[in-house]
């Protein structure tokens, strides 16, 4: 199985989405990390099929996915950013209504949801209504009915929005289950979804993909960059306002310890610190820690 | 079929679908009621008062004392005699003139038959009916033979001088040869109870209108679409449940509502009014060949063609809509668009425009069963072509037009990549 992404675009009227990206995806997790409006879910959404790209192929096995057509859905379960469900429908009624579109049968459908509710810990309330479920109980329906058909390629939007940490945790484990012999795709822009269970990951910034490799591999662009030193405390808006502070953690003694980012240590006795996806991500987007001071 | 049948669950669940179906059983059953309310009765009692009764009452009483049955020439003028003498012992030159309660005792019955002879002799060139005492015992033995001259005068009188007039005259003749002489009559369903039908006929339209609206587009505004389009019968075969529940639900509820309306309506005028020729409910010239009973399924039939056009219309609106607001509008827009072309747009090219719209047929003046009893009719090349039958010929090509058009608008969405 694989996905060959070839010099796709997507232009709209002013703004160029995705810009001649090309990538190749192989069985595994793969993590798509990019700010918002990087061009993740445009991406994801050619790769789904529902959007058509101003030039460039995708293609699956060799073969052009639109030429697939039905075969290629067949392969397919896709969760949207925005996951739109029926108001009326209860759980076990929505899940039923999807499996119907996969094309299962019915005694399938409901061996396959029954299992399903129990993986993602929906099962007593599979006779709720979706709009009476939380934020994080929508989700994991969302992410059942992406799993229902046995996908041979899964491709997530953001999938971890609104799961609480536990929920996080369980959602992990269950992707790197089920990515044996699978293409899996997680678009995300929180770093720790990724980290441990991506076999590889794809950087996307500005409509480009500007780094590709193992979180291992990434991770060795940075080393020597990620830097831990300690201030007293009247310090912390001086170095903060100067330094890319990744983490900072208030010590018992009134001293404030700092994660940052940076070519050369800029604290007096700073050590070097493990370098993490995480830290990559904020270099790679250093807009992101703009934004947040 | 399971597709289908959940799609079917997941309409019929909504709770927009249900207080719409409800508010349409509601309707139906207000609407055959309401004209049973027009029909008046006055009479005095044994102390000489007048005493008046509205509804029901009104009804049984005027069935007591109805002409029923084949109205033969005879009948006619044992109908114009009984006028006349009232007329005479009240010295009357119209109606007006005669007391409420000698009116009811002595001519209700007769009404209907006296306005059509009337009707039927009036004059060629100016159309105006004669008074009740103009009329002689011969016109009422002759009232049968006169009513194809009657059609002529009034063909002449609103289609003379338009290209294809001579078709027209022929194709009206060729009709009203098809009704059924004499005429039966019993007293009961009236004219505003048709009228009523087709008013629920418009409201029901578009209480369905609002439940077809949002099937497709909904999925597009919530972005439920997007995970549709993903599956393996997120194409075609979606797309077709989607139509056929919709049609299944938005029909169902019409034909259940439309059978309503005509088993109170009959149950509260009284069944064997059915049996009355319509020309004795709109004009004597009437063209469809049908009892009152006939006249009301042919309509639900009729109109349920027509209704069919609108809700496919709607549902590939829904198709090419990004939003509920967007369908919803253009919907109930679309609903109304005959009778505003009809008011609006002038000529003949108004006529074919609010004919071959989708919901063309539906509306309050425009609608079909007013099309159905007049003399309207379109022209296009010398050619004449009675309005009605346009109306319905046109129908079940629009609903295979605007089907395919709503399953190909949808299998664009699916072949993007």
């Amino acid at each position: 199985m694989e996905l060959k992404i070839q010099n796709i675009t997507k232009r709209y009227r002013d703004k160029t989405a995705v810009d001649d990206v090309s990538i190749t995806l192989t069985p595994g997790v793969w993590g798509l990390l990019g700010a918002n409006g990087a061009g993740k879910t445009t991406l994801m959404r050619m790769l789904a099929g529902i959007l058509r790209p101003s030039s460039g192929r995708i293609l699956c096995d060799g073969v052009e996915i639109g030429t697939l057509g039905a075969a290629y859905r067949e392969k397919l379960g896709y969760l949207p950013q925005e996951f739109g469900f029926y108001p009326e429908f209860t759980v076990q009624d929505y899940l039923e209504y999807m499996a119907a579109l996969k094309g299962l049968p019915r005694t399938e459908a409901a061996r396959q949801i029954d299992a399903l509710l129990e993986r993602v810990s929906l099962t007593e309330v599979r006779r709720k209504k979706i709009i009476k479920l939380s934020g994080g109980m929508k989700r994991r329906v969302g992410i059942a009915q992406a799993l229902l058909n046995d996908p041979e390629i899964l491709i997530l939007d953001e999938p971890t929005a609104g799961l609480d940490p536990g929920e996080r945790v369980r959602f992990r484990n269950l992707l790197s289950e089920f990515a044996q012999e699978r293409i899996v795709l997680i678009s995300t822009h929180i770093v720790s979804d990724v980290e441990y269970i991506a076999a590889e990951n794809a950087v996307m910034k500005a409509g480009k993909i500007i780094a590709q490799d193992t979180t291992e591999g990434l991770v060795k662009q940075i080393e020597a960059k990620v830097w831990q030193g300690n201030i007293p405390m009247e310090q912390l808006a001086r170095w903060e306002y100067r330094l890319r502070v990744v983490n900072l953690r208030n010590e018992p003694d009134g001293t404030v310890t700092l994660r940052y980012l940076a070519d050369a240590p800029q604290l007096p006795d700073s050590v070097p610190a493990q370098p993490r996806l995480e830290d990559l991500y904020l270099w790679l987007f250093p807009e992101e820690m703009e934004e947040a001071k | 079929m399971n597709l289908y049948r959940l799609e079917l669950k997941r309409v019929c669940k909504t709770r927009m679908t249900a207080i719409l179906l409800a508010i349409a059983l509601v309707l139906a059953v207000v609407m055959a009621y309401l004209p049973v309310t027009f029909i008046g009765w006055t009479e005095l009692d044994a102390s000489g008062n007048k005493v008046s009764y509205t509804g029901l009452k009104a009804i049984r009483k005027r069935q007591e004392q109805q002409v029923s049955g084949t109205i033969t020439p005879d009948v006619m003028q044992e109908a114009l005699e009984a006028y006349q003498r009232v007329y005479r012992q009240y010295d009357a030159s119209s109606i007006n003139d005669i007391p409420v309660e000698v009116f009811y005792k002595e001519l209700a019955r007769y009404q209907p038959l006296v306005n059509n002879a009337k009707e039927a002799f009036a004059d060629p060139k100016t159309g105006m009916a004669p008074g009740v005492m103009g009329l002689t015992a011969e016109d009422m033995q002759n009232f049968y033979s006169q009513l194809p001259k009657r059609l002529e005068s009034v063909i002449w009188l609103e289609q003379d001088g338009k290209p294809g007039y001579e078709q027209a005259q022929a194709i009206a003749q060729k009709k009203f040869d098809a009704v059924q002489k004499p005429f039966t009559y019993s007293f009961g369903v009236s004219s505003d109870a048709m009228d009523y039908q087709t008013l629920l006929s418009l409201l029901l339209t578009l209480l369905c209108a609002v439940i077809a609206a949002p099937v497709f587009a909904s999925d597009a505004q919530t972005g439920a679409q997007d995970i549709q389009l993903c599956t393996k019968n997120g194409g075609l075969r979606l797309a077709a449940a989607k139509l056929a529940a919709a049609f299944s639900i938005t029909g169902a509820a019409y034909l259940l509502c439309g059978v309503v309306w005509i088993l109170v309506t009959n149950a509260l005028f009284g069944w064997e009014s059915t049996q009355t020729s319509v020309q004795w409910l709109f004009s004597v010239t009437s063209l469809p060949p049908y009892t009152v009973g006939q006249m009301e399924w042919v309509m639900l039939v009729a109109n349920f063609l027509i209704f069919f056009a609108e809700v496919a219309f709607v549902l590939m609106a829904s198709v090419w809509a990004k939003n509920n607001l967007t369908a919803l509008s253009v919907a109930l827009i679309s609903v109304v668009a005959p009778l505003i072309v009809y008011m609006v747009v002038p000529g003949s090219f108004g006529e074919w425009l609010s004919t071959l719209i989708p919901a063309g047929g539906i509306g309050l003046s425009n609608a079909l069963l007013y099309k159905m009893i007049s003399f309207d009719f379109l022209y296009a090349g010398g050619y004449a072509f009675f309005q009605a039958d346009v109306l319905l010929a046109s129908a079940p090509i629009k609903i295979v037009l605007l089907v395919g058009l709503a399953a190909w608008g949808y299998l664009r969405k699916t072949k993007v990549a």
